[in-house]
């Protein structure tokens, strides 16, 4: 599973637009997947490289401590259906988060459902010492312990996040991967937003 | 959970609504740029598995594959035309195998014949001996 990143948040935050933060490699992604169609194994290499970590911690809050195991069966599939593939790179991202999405709601489906092993409130709030500022405490959130708040969200609010922030999907994208509107994927997105920092608000006053 | 009021209970927000609540606060921001973070070397370490899937669908080959591991000298003779050992490679079969079977064949036959030779040589010898006195009887 994940390991804990060390506390570089102030290194994204303020620079980079949360909502779409690895656009800027899809004018580069669209020519790596005409490669990668055309047997080129380095430019396969390097899509896997910048799509693999945003599909597995996707997959982590839905399918939790399988995601490994789901995007496993995903980048199968991805090989074996490439050359079918027509798009830019956004839709590459969108089009393996469709596929990953499948997967996991197949996984879903062949065995009872299991809890997403979202990081406790306890170990959340223990990050940080007892004595550490609120600040610090901010810093000190590793990217499990935000994707296990993230999975305490509805589905569709912590998909619609997840696809927006993490995956840097645009709301259409969004949409065909979940089968909604752009309109209905923005307002999941907002609504867990609201719903992250009323929690966030609530982890604060306790 | 927040129950959906103002302008978000009647249409979809916008980009420009969703990115200021994205940055409502520090901590979800925070939040947001953990989420969102370069990936750890443990989130890679399926390459190796999916490039493997890669190389299977375009029958590329693995580089160095072949100077690392090569394949395993099956022994076949073929002149007793003897049926192949489970695993055997058809190409080991039809086409005379690695170099190293070749070579191994090829070395094995040289003995053969020379053991042929010697064995007729022997006999040629033997029975110049033995028919000479019953010749004379």
């Amino acid at each position: 599973m994940l390991t804990r990143l060390r506390p570089d948040g102030d290194d994204l935050g303020d620079q980079r637009p949360l909502l779409t933060p690895v656009r800027a490699a899809d004018d580069r992604m669209g020519a790596l997947v005409l490669a990668a169609q055309a047997g080129e194994e380095e430019a396969f290499s390097d899509l896997y490289h910048l799509v693999q970590p945003g599909l597995l911690r996707y997959l982590s809050v839905l399918v939790g401590r399988d995601a490994e195991d789901v995007a496993s069966d995903t980048w199968l599939q991805v090989c074996r259906d490439l050359h079918t593939f027509t798009g830019d790179g956004d839709g590459f991202r969108g089009w393996v988060a469709t596929i990953g999405r499948h997967r996991g709601l197949d996984f879903l489906r062949s065995r009872s459902r299991r809890p997403a092993d979202p990081a406790t409130w306890e170990t959340l709030l223990a990050v940080p010492g007892h004595d550490d500022t609120e600040v610090q405490a901010e810093e000190s959130l590793s990217t499990v312990a935000a994707l296990g708040l993230i999975a305490q969200l509805p589905q569709d609010q912590a998909e619609a996040v997840l696809l927006r922030t993490v995956i840097g999907l645009d709301a259409r994208s969004a949409g065909a991967v979940l089968g909604k509107s752009a309109g209905a994927v923005r307002t999941s997105a907002y609504r867990g937003l609201k719903n992250l920092a009323a929690m966030l608000e609530q982890a604060r006053v306790d | 959970m927040v129950t959906p009021q103002g302008p978000e209970s009647r249409r979809a927000p916008d980009e420009q609504e969703l990115t200021r609540a994205a940055h409502s606060s520090d901590a979800l921001r925070q939040l947001l740029a953990a989420a969102a973070a370069p990936p750890t070397t443990a989130e890679l370490k399926g390459r190796s598995r999916a490039l493997a899937a890669f190389r299977s669908v375009y029958r590329l080959r693995r580089p160095g594959a072949g100077a690392r591991h090569p394949r395993p000298a099956v022994p076949i003779d073929a002149d007793q035309q003897e049926p192949a050992e489970p695993g055997t490679r058809l190409s080991e079969v039809t086409d005379g195998g690695s170099g190293t079977d070749r070579r191994r064949r090829s070395g094995l036959a040289r003995a053969r014949r020379w053991s042929a030779a010697q064995l007729t040589l022997a006999g040629t010898a033997l029975l110049v001996l033995l028919g000479t006195p019953a010749a004379r009887v």
